[in-house]
This record gives structure tokens, sequence and C-alpha cells, in this order.
């Protein structure tokens, strides 16, 4: 069968201040009608600029080139613009990764959906009013006919992406390009999504483009699958072939990267690629892997690799064979802590923090004319870590996840119940004193370090407040523990933003570490990480901990993470807990219906595997107005009467296990 | 080990191990608008404050003999008087070096108060928030809505006209830009995880205020200080122009602007001359403030 779109050696060259950059070199891709190709790569390999320039949507200036590219009998290289123009919403659709970007915030839902197609199909006002409706309800929308009255802030992130995709759907396109269509929610959410999005593209026969970082994303939707690095793709086949047997050793690489659940010994070191993806302004002399590959040899550095066949639509770019390239030379996977440190935390010790009771309210206007509400952000929360520990804390976006970390850091002060450090209240501590026993690492390394002061600056600045040592003394210790996090001494004088991200979270790390604290609070250390990377960080947080005998206090939505270190888990929702207990017992016997939800939504890079259906019906709750009963209730399979009407409280289930929930109150030794 | 430095490969060779003086000195050295800023305010700062010696006749003696002699190049002028005379016979050019010493001190003078007044107030709005903003909004109301030219004169005609006087009421009426600006600002840092990660590694307010937050205020600060700069200096003139600002026989560019627009037409150089040396000082000023902030700037790594 013709492939409905077909690019040959697609290469793409901005025109920066600085010189020229070449984004994406000499790409290929077809994609057929009823079939799903997927791209992925890390942040700046190109993906999203490939898909920009089939669009023809590049920014001004900027050279493609391409020997062929052509859609059904159209040829995309030599189209006119508004011949583009009348393609793209039409017969090419494209969702992006922030629905709140890429939706009119002035417009209605209801006007932006009926304009697109009263415009490109000249079809009336009623006709497509109808056909909105008819595609609300289908992308799974309830009262759709009301919605299309509504403006997008009106709606949640889940619903607003829905709406992206029903009004894609609206003048049947013939291909769907999606940019990281689900990178920007929630698990639950995400799973949904990627369902709806399958289903949507059997029914109506569309060829599809999906484009993420996230190797499960595509595992799970896709049928052929492309691997870019560097402006390059460096594998291509299909999904199948691809993940059971990576011939790239960067696809290997990417594949050991990432924490599978089911299959994680806690503690043992992840596969993880050292170094950092090259710069696309370097003049490439060689294989543009060779200066990470674990496998390269002498010629890697100076031949340029080509594109190769290695059986039917199985390509690999590598100067190894085949064989040679998936010979193992990893010897077994090393164990990180030393199994001691850790391994049987004291349950009955004092706990070195915790939180009793712990609230915090804001009082929000919901809009301007409305009185103040409040917003229970977190909700009479107790928790307590011991020496030792990993407690992982997880729940979706804006369950008071960060709230909680922030409370425990002393940033936010609680508006009632306390906070204790070793037995001692933390509000009536002085900054320096907590500062030394508690630090933090937070989500965004662009953030969290001063643009204005050096990395060398940065680190020593904890030792300066509190006055230890002499100024040698700290340089010492600076460099010292620079050393030991990975960062190279040249950059002591550099800026925050002469650093890759990575390097910028471990700089984070080393300032948090310097003061050698007890506990350290980590918010999402690696959410804004590259696959690659993330695996870095998270082997190096594993080995620091059984070094220098740290306790973590870990808040991170993905699974997977959590899986791979923690100890113990706590599941939030809409800031209350409803599940506490010790890592192996969640994974293998979650109670908690929310638990066992957000379990089923994590996408492991399965090939065979479907999306799961995590049945959540409706979308996370507005946590000013929560649900009443137990919170759960509107989204809960096992709901009863007296679900809505009484809050459950969080009870023991077993001795190590806590649960919120009726129904695991009611029959506690059911389950056994 | 995989996550250590040795391990690590480096990047092709992107990256200059250079302290941050070192970096600025080079950067400096190929900024030609910082250098040309620069030594034109040097050269005038030298002008001003060595004038006595300079200046090759006296600013105040009046020689009616040689009134409205023109200057060297145009028909009739004569290298004793460079820049020709005024209408009272005194030399033109050691007005100017005289005058340099009001405009410049007034225009530095002011500009810097007005930056301390304007900066403390936008810190500790933009960092306290609540009722410090309240209340600075409401001062940054009122300063608004008054007449500042008007306001000044009033002022400068009842406390009686000196330079400190001027200094301290044109610096009281120039702060607004400077608080709007470093108030939105630390409100938006105030909100970054730096300042979080200062806080948790035991901070104090005042060293977050100073260690975290004013060195990157700097940039905006520098740039307001020399567009405000060239605002006080005119206004100084204007002030001089109106005849409440510096009192004859003191020189300032103002003043002499103000005494030559009666000759205007028919001897332009009376009005041209200390123009273009007010043209030139706030030209100056400005590309000092763009090249300090372009050399200060941390470069990034694309
Ligand atoms: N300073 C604040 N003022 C008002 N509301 C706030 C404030 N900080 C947080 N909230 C609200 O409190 C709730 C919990 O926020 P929090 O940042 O703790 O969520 P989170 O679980 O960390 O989410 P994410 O995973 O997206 O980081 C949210 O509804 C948020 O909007
Ligand atoms: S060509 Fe060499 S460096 Fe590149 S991936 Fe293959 S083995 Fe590694
Ligand atoms: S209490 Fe009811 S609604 Fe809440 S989780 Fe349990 S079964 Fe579901
Ligand atoms: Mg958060």
């Amino acid at each position: 069968m013709k492939p409905l779109l077909e690019v040959k050696d697609l290469s793409v060259t901005l025109k920066l201040a600085e010189g020229d950059l070449t984004a994406v070199s000499g790409i290929s891709l077809s994609v057929a009608k009823g079939e799903t190709l997927g791209i992925v790569g890390e942040s700046g390999s190109g993906k999203s600029i490939s898909s920009l320039a089939v669009m023809d949507l590049l920014p001004k200036g900027t050279i493609r080139k391409a020997t062929t590219m052509r859609f059904g009998e159209t040829d995309l290289l030599s189209a006119t613009p508004s011949q583009m123009a009348s393609l793209r919403g039409n017969k090419i659709a494209m969702i992006f990764q922030e629905p709140m970007t890429s939706l009119n915030p002035v417009y209605t839902i209801g006007r932006q959906m009926t304009e697109l197609m009263t415009l490109h199909k000249g079809v009336s006002k009623k006709v497509a009013t109808d056909r909105a409706v008819e595609l609300l309800e289908k992308v799974g929308i309830t009262a759709a006919r009301s919605r299309l009255s509504q403006y997008p802030h009106q709606l949640s992130g889940g619903l607003r992406q829905r709406v992206m995709i029903a009004m894609m759907l609206m003048c049947e396109p013939e291909l769907i390009i999606a940019d990281e269509p689900t990178t920007a929610l929630d698990v639950t959410i995400q799973a949904q999504i990627l369902n709806l999005l399958r289903e949507l593209q059997q029914e109506m026969n569309m060829a599809m483009i999906i484009i993420t970082h996230d190797l499960g994303v595509v595992a799970r939707v896709s049928d052929k699958v492309s691997v870019m690095y560097a402006g390059q793709i460096v594998e291509t086949g299909s999904v199948e072939e691809v993940f059971r047997h990576p011939v790239h050793p960067y696809t290997q690489g990417l594949l050991e990267s990432i924490p599978v659940s089911g299959e994680i010994n806690p503690g043992e070191e992840l596969g993880s690629i050292p170094g950092l993806v090259p710069s696309l302004k370097t003049n490439f002399k060689g294989c543009r892997f060779a200066n990470r590959c674990s496998k390269v040899i002498e010629i890697c550095h100076n031949t340029l690799v080509d594109l190769n066949e290695i059986s039917s639509g199985r390509l690999t770019r590598c100067l190894l064979s085949e064989a040679e390239a998936r010979a193992k030379l990893k010897e077994e996977p090393k164990v990180l802590s030393d199994h001691v440190y850790g391994s049987r935390v004291d349950m009955t010790s004092a706990p070195v923090m915790s939180a009793d009771n712990a609230q915090c309210v804001f009082q929000i206007k919901p809009n301007m004319f409305a009185p103040k509400k409040p917003l229970r952000a977190v909700d009479n929360i107790s928790i307590d870590l011991r020496k030792g520990e990993v407690v992982a804390v997880v729940g979706e976006s804006g369950c008071g996840k960060s709230t909680l970390a922030r409370m425990l850091l002393g940033l936010q002060s609680p508006t009632s119940g306390t906070i204790s450090l070793d037995g001692e209240d933390v509000s009536e501590m002085s900054n320096v004193e907590k500062s030394k026993r508690v630090q933090s690492i937070f989500q965004d390394p662009y953030s969290s370090l001063n643009p204005r002061r050096t990395i060398g600056e940065i680190i020593r600045r904890p030792l300066q407040l509190h006055g230890s040592g002499t100024t040698e003394e700290q340089k010492e210790q600076v460099e010292a523990i620079m050393e030991r996090v990975g960062i190279p001494r040249r950059l002591y004088h550099n800026y925050p933003n002469q650093l890759s991200g990575g390097q910028r979270q471990r700089v984070a790390i080393a300032r948090a570490l310097v003061l050698k604290p007890e506990i350290v609070i980590c918010d999402e250390p690696t959410s804004a990480l590259d696959v690659s990377v993330q695996a870095q960080i998270l082997n190096l947080l594993l080995e620091l901990r059984s070094e220098l005998r740290l306790t973590y206090l870990l808040i991170t939505h993905d699974m997977a993470v959590v899986e791979h270190i923690a100890t113990r888990v706590v599941v939030m929702y809409l800031g209350r807990v409803v599940e506490i207990a010790d890592a192996r017992d969640i994974f293998q016997n979650p109670q908690h219906p929310y638990t066992k939800a957000l379990l089923s939504s994590v996408l492991t890079p399965e090939p065979d595997a479907d999306v799961p259906d995590t049945q959540l019906g409706t979308s996370y709750p507005n946590p000013i107005d929560p649900p009443s009963g137990c919170t759960f209730h509107p989204r809960c399979p096992l709901a009863t009467q007296v679900c809505k009407e009484r809050a459950p409280v969080l009870s023991k289930f077993n001795p190590t296990t806590e649960v919120a929930c009726h129904l695991v109150e009611a029959a506690p030794m059911a389950a056994e | 080990m995989t996550t250590t430095a040795t391990n690590t490969p480096e990047m092709v060779g992107d990256i200059i191990d250079l302290t941050p003086k070192e970096r600025l000195i080079k950067k400096a050295k190929v900024h030609r608008g910082l250098q040309f800023g620069a030594t034109v305010v040097v050269i005038m700062t030298i002008l001003a404050i060595f004038a006595p010696l300079i200046a090759p006749h006296s600013p105040y003696e009046q020689d009616l003999a040689n009134r409205l002699v023109p200057p060297v190049w145009a028909d009739g002028g004569s290298w004793t008087y460079i820049f020709g005379t005024d209408q009272l016979g005194r030399d033109y050019l050691s007005r100017l070096i005289y005058g340099a010493r009001v405009s410049m001190g007034v225009g530095f003078g002011a500009a810097a108060l007005g930056c301390a007044i304007g900066v403390t107030i936008g810190l500790s709005a933009g960092y306290l928030g609540g009722f410090a903003d309240r209340s600075a909004s409401f001062l940054l109301t009122c300063q608004l809505a008054l007449p500042s030219l008007l306001l000044a004169m009033a002022l400068v005609f009842f406390v009686g006209s000196s330079i400190p006087t001027l200094i301290v009421v044109l610096g009281c009426l120039h702060w607004s830009y400077y608080m709007v600006v470093v108030r939105t600002m630390t409100r938006q840092i105030r909100a970054l995880e730096y300042v979080s990660a200062a806080q948790t590694i035991g901070s104090t307010d005042r060293q977050i205020l100073f260690y975290e937050i004013l060195p990157n205020l700097f940039n905006q600060i520098i740039v307001v200080f020399s567009l405000e700069m060239a605002v006080v200096i005119i206004h100084e003139a204007s002030l001089s122009f109106l005849g409440v600002g510096v009192q004859p026989p003191t020189a300032s560019w103002g003043l002499m602007i103000a005494e030559g627009k009666e000759a205007m037409y028919f001897k332009p150089y009376l009005v041209v001359i200390p123009g273009t040396a007010l043209f030139l000082l706030v030209l100056a000023v400005n590309l000092l403030g763009d090249g300090i902030r372009d050399i200060t700037a941390p470069e990034s790594r694309n």
C-alpha cells in the first residue's frame, strides 16, 4: 500500500544569530492510513521540528530540504502557502502538548470548533454545531451541548485536551500529528486520552504520528517507531522489534534507563547513558552518539554513519553489525546501596521528622467578585520519617504534594498542626538550625539556581551562611562535593545557564549535601530531565544515600521511580492521605481503589500490552469544591451511598499499611 | 561508576574556564558602545572636576568688548575663544566646562537618589507584599498624579535654589520607574525556586534580598538609571531655563541654552554647543548603561 505521508531525506537548518543550526538532518518517514508511527527522542533531538517541517510551520528564514515530501497526491515541497493552509486543520490535524496555549482563550469552545468547519468545508452553522456536539460526546465529554458555550479556562487539563482532539476531528483529517499529547497530563488522564486517540484512529482509519519522549506511550500505541538522536533517526522498525530487540546502542541504553515496574530490585543501579547530547552546532565527523556509546570503537569517531537496513523495514545507524551491537557487555547490574543501610528500618524508633495533623488552607478568590473560599491544599496529614527511610509521596498534580514538602521544609507554615524535627517544633527553629538537618532538591533545575551566581558561589553559599571554615577550606569542600556528584571542576566559574538540565540538577544536589544534612526532601527531582539523564540522577541519589546515611522524602508522580527507590509510599488524593504502606506491599497488594487505578495507569514500555483502562470516569475535581464524603467517590468504581455521605478515616489495615476507604475498612481480613 | 565525573564525557571544548572578572574584562574589550560611552563620561567627569585648571578663562568674567565672538570655525572666530563668547562676552568654552559640574552633578546625584528611593520601595513592596505593597502603590499613585516639573518649580522656588536642593528635589521626584520595575521583578523572582532554596540553606530575608534578588535586578536598574539620568539632566536644564534652577552667573548647560535662546536665530552656536554637549552626555550614559548590562549578563551555552 502506498503510504499516505512520505518524507525522504528531510533536513532543516535554522538560522540563528550565532550561525546555522541543522536541527534535523536527513530523516525519512512514512505512514499509511490506519497506521501509527511513533517518534521518540530526548529534548532537542529534533522531533518537533520534523513535524513542523511537514506542516510547513517552521519559523521564517528556516531552510527546509528534502528529496520527497508527499501527502496523498499533494507534493508538499511545491505546494503554495494557500494550499498548505487548506491542508492544515483540514486533511492534517495537529495536537500540541499544552492544550491551553493551542485553544484561543477569548472564544468559546463552540465557536472555535464550528468556525473551523464552516471555514474549511463551507457548511452551515447548524450542521457544524451538531457535528461538534457529536464529537464532544465521542471524546467522552458529558453534557456536550452545554460545554459549547464554555471558555477553555473553565475546563480541566484533561477536558481541554479532549476538546482539542474533538476539534481536530471536525474536518475528518486523514493524518493526525500529536506532539507530546499527554505530557502535560496526569497518568490517569494520560491513559484515557491515549485510549481515546487509538480508538478514534482505528474507527476513522486515520494515519497518526505520535511524538514523545515517553517510551511507554510509544510502546503502547504505535505500530512503527523511529528513534531520534541529535537530529538523526538512529533506529526504525516495528514497535515489537525495536523494543524487544533493540540494535542501536542508544536505543538499548534508553530502554535500560527506565525503571520497569515489576522487574526492579529496589536499590539496583539503572542502566544509564553517561554524558550529554552533543550540541547540534558541532561539525560532526563521526557517529553522533560516539561520545556516549558504551560500544564505541576507534572508527566511530571519524566515519559518518548511514542508516543500514538490517531486515525489511528495520534500519539502524551504527557501524557495528547487528550481532556485535547486541552483544551484552554489561556485567550484572551493580547494587548501589549496601543493602544494610536502610534495608531494615526500625519502625519503633523515634521519627527524625514528623508531621502531626498538619493542615494548610489557602484562602482563594474563585473569581473577581466571589468571596474568598478556603482551599485545603493539605488536609490533616500525619507522616513520620524514620532514619534511613525513603518515603515517596505520590499523587496527581494539585493534590498537595509540593505544599506538603514546603511545610516540611518550613517554607510554608501549617495553618494548624505541627511539623517537628527529632521532636522539636520546626516553627521555633531558625532557618540556619533547620538547614543543618533538612535540605531540599527542587523540581526545576532551571529555576532553582540563581542565574547571577556562578556554580562555585552557589555550592559554597550554604557554607558561607553557616560560617564553617575559612574561604580556602570552603573551596576545598566545594570541589570535593562537585567531584562526588560529577560536576567537572572547570565549571566552577560558570553560570547556571551554561549547564545542561542534568548538570544543573547535580549542582542542586551538591548544594543540598554540602552541609551534610540528615534528611533530604526531593520534590520531583527528575521530572524536568530527559530519560537517560533521569537515570543518572536517580543512581546518584541512591549512591549518596547509603554513603552519607541520608533519609529521603521523595515527591513524584512517576510510579516506576517510586518502585525503584522507595521503601515506604504515601498516596495522596486531594490533600489527604488515602494509603500508606511499604513499597513492596503497594505494588504487590494495593488496597485503596485510587492506588490501584494509579498503578494500573503506569505505561511501561511493553510493546504488546494495551493502554490500560483505568475506569476513572471524570477528571480530577476542583480542590475549591471538593466532593462530599470520600472525595474520591465521583471517580471510584466501587463507590457506594455511604461513600458520598461520610469521609473514611485512615486506619490500620495491617501492621504496616494504613488505608482510608470504607470498603477496605469493612473487611480488613477478607483480603488476607 | 557511571555517574562520576571521570566517566562523563566532556562537551567539545565549548566553555572556557575564566573567572567572572576575567570574563568581564574580555567582554568589555570588544564592546564598542561601552567603550565610547565610558570614554565620553570619563572625559566629561575630568573636565568637570578639574574645571578651574582646564578652563582657559574665567566663566564669570565679562568682557563687553568681546561680546558674541563666534567660535573658531566660523568667520571672525579666533583661538582665544574657541567656542566664542556669549552676550556678556564670557568665554563659552569655560562656561561649558564649568556647566558640566552642575549638569553632571545634578544628573548623577538626583538619579542616584531616585534610584535609592525607588529600589528600596520596590524591593520591600515586591518582597513583603500585602500592606507594604498597598502602601507603595498608594505612594506611587500620588507621585504620578502630581505634575512633577511644576512641583519641582514650586519647591525650588520656596526652598531657594542651590545645587543640593536641586539634587534632593529632582531625586525625590524621579523614583517611580525604579520602583515599578523593581517591584514587578521582585515579585516574579520571589516565587522562583532559588529563593526557596536560599531559605532552606538558612538565608535570612535580608540575605535573600541582597544576595539572591538584587543582583538579578541589576540589569533593569542600570537601564532605568541611564534613562533617568538623561531625564534629570534635561529636567535641570528646563528648571534653569525657566529661571528656578541654578542662578546666573553660575553656568549650567540648561542655563546656557536658556540664555542663548534670544540670540538663537542669528547666533545659533549659543544653543547648539551646550545642546550638543547635553546630547553627547545623555547618549554616552545610555551607551554606558547598555554596555554594563551586556557585559555583566551571564552568557548562555547556546
Ligand atoms: N500559595 C498558594 N496560594 C493558593 N493556592 C495554592 C498555593 N500553593 C498551592 N496552592 C493550591 O494548593 C493545591 C495543592 O498544590 P501543590 O502545589 O501542593 O500540588 P502538587 O501536588 O505539588 O501538584 P504538582 O504535581 O502539579 O506539582 C493546588 O490546588 C494549588 O493550586
Ligand atoms: S557507530 Fe560506533 S559510536 Fe555510533 S552507535 Fe555504533 S558503536 Fe556506538
Ligand atoms: S470510600 Fe468509597 S468512594 Fe472512597 S475509595 Fe473507598 S470505595 Fe471508593
Ligand atoms: Mg509540585
